[in-house]
């Protein structure tokens, strides 16, 4: 239930926020009022008698200043993502000519599971992610729902490659290094063969 | 798989981990058993470095301080050794556990001193052969050619200074470089199939074993148990095994 602009002002939270760069002008101090349908600021009643609390409450902002703010700086509660499950995946085949690729993945969610492999359109996926596709490209996988005040709960599907730095030439060295002070260590085949 | 080939001596094929627990299963069996893993395990096989048949073989390693580490020798090729530092401590890729549980062990046996721990592998390598207990291991695979193609497959994946670092994955392929087994205990034998595969190459996997009349050649006997490989996949059928082998 919405209050009215008739309604006469109401108790104030104690929130206030500050958006040092909400103006040209510098810092700028706003609260933002939220009005109660009737209740008291816990969202009891004004005798004590019911909890209402569980009511959404109409958040208005009240200040002129901040009516001239960029929308995002408004306070207001927008979607929520519910992530039912992740995966942790790692590509190992690509097929470019029919636009899809093989993953091996791993249930975060529940690390008992055995991993699995699944086969995925590029369609599920960034272009930009599909062009540079490539075995070994490692990503992660969130499958739930969203919803919010302007959003029916809807399920999504998101997948995000990790895009990471390259070798150095100096790592590629190192490790030719290391290898060849092992390869020295253990010298050629022991033939016990019969 | 472990095998127990008398006068309480145990013998590891590669390594899982339980998923409960997250101790390698046959670390676990042993304890069931009230098996001495520090004493009484001989030897372990990783039969090829693929994850599911590697995953905790360190912790073996260490647990079983008598057991030789015995591997296919592409894995101790300088390619592999090469790849297998490059990913020691790559933050970045923190479930590239193939390839960094072999370095692992390889640097535990070398920081040990242990060059007598470790044992490459190849077809007709003789794991043990107790004629008072009637008890032989032998490798069938792999043949030369297939460990020839490992290594080169292993430098491909060698990422250069400037290259996009990405996970890495352990090719398909390297089933061919598996070890597969024959394993007879007095009139008892089996075949172990590992994961090896068959790729119509007369000269790797199963057409190697065969073509090369293996079998004949060490005397071993028809197996009474085939353990099915690649987990009875397809590619891992080779009729020859069943009418010779």
């Amino acid at each position: 239930m919405a209050a009215t602009s008739t309604t006469p002002a109401l108790p104030v939270d104690s929130d206030t926020y500050r958006a040092d760069d909400a103006s040209p002008k510098g810092s700028l101090k706003f609260r933002i009022a939220t009005e109660y349908t009737g209740n008291g600021p816990n969202g009891y009643s004004q005798d004590g008698s019911t909890n209402n609390s569980a009511e959404k409450h109409e958040i208005r902002i009240n200040s002129q200043f901040v009516r001239r703010l960029p929308q995002h700086f408004h306070v207001i509660p927008s979607v929520v993502d519910e992530i039912k499950q992740r995966f942790s995946g790692i590509v190992i085949e690509v097929d470019f000519d029919s636009e899809q690729f093989t993953a091996r993945i791993s249930d975060l969610s529940d690390p008992k599971k055995p991993d699995e492999l699944v086969t995925l359109a590029f369609e599920e996926i960034q272009d930009t992610d599909a062009r540079q596709l490539a075995k070994g490209d490692s990503f992660l996988w969130y499958i739930g729902y969203v919803q919010g005040r302007r959003v029916s709960r809807e399920s999504f599907s998101k997948i995000r490659f990790r895009r990471l730095p390259a070798w150095s030439q100096r790592e590629v060295q190192t490790a030719s290094s290391v290898a060849e002070e092992l390869l020295h260590f253990f010298p050629g085949h022991q033939d016990t063969t019969t | 798989m472990v095998l127990h080939y008398g006068q309480g001596r145990w013998f590891v094929i590669d390594s899982c981990l339980s998923p409960d627990s997250k101790v390698p299963v046959a670390l676990e069996y042993f304890e069931s058993l009230g098996v001495d893993a520090a004493t009484q395990v001989t030897g372990l096989l990783i039969s090829h470095w693929h994850r599911d048949h590697i995953d905790g073989a360190l912790r073996i390693v260490c647990s079983c301080e008598k057991a030789v580490v015995q591997a296919p020798a592409a894995l101790l090729d300088r390619e592999a050794l090469n790849l297998a530092c490059l990913y020691r401590r790559d933050p970045f890729n923190d479930t590239d556990k193939e390839i960094r549980e072999f370095r692992e062990i390889v640097t535990y046996l070398a920081k040990r001193n242990q060059q007598e721990r470790y044992r490459l592998v190849g077809a007709r390598h003789l794991f043990f052969d107790d004629h008072t207990v009637g008890v032989r291991l032998v490798a069938l695979s792999p043949s030369e050619v297939a460990m020839t193609q490992a290594i080169e497959q292993i430098r491909e994946l060698k990422p250069e200074g400037g290259d996009k670092r990405r996970r890495l994955v352990a090719p398909a392929s390297e089933n061919l470089n598996a070890v597969a087994l024959h394993f007879s205990f007095g009139k008892f034998s089996a075949v172990l199939g590992a994961d090896l595969e068959e790729s119509g190459n007369q000269k790797t996997g199963w057409s190697a074993i065969i073509n090369a009349n293996i079998c004949s050649e060490l005397s071993l006997a028809k197996a009474s148990v085939y353990k099915v490989a690649h987990h009875g996949s397809i590619s891992g059928h080779h009729q020859g095994v069943w009418d010779k082998m």
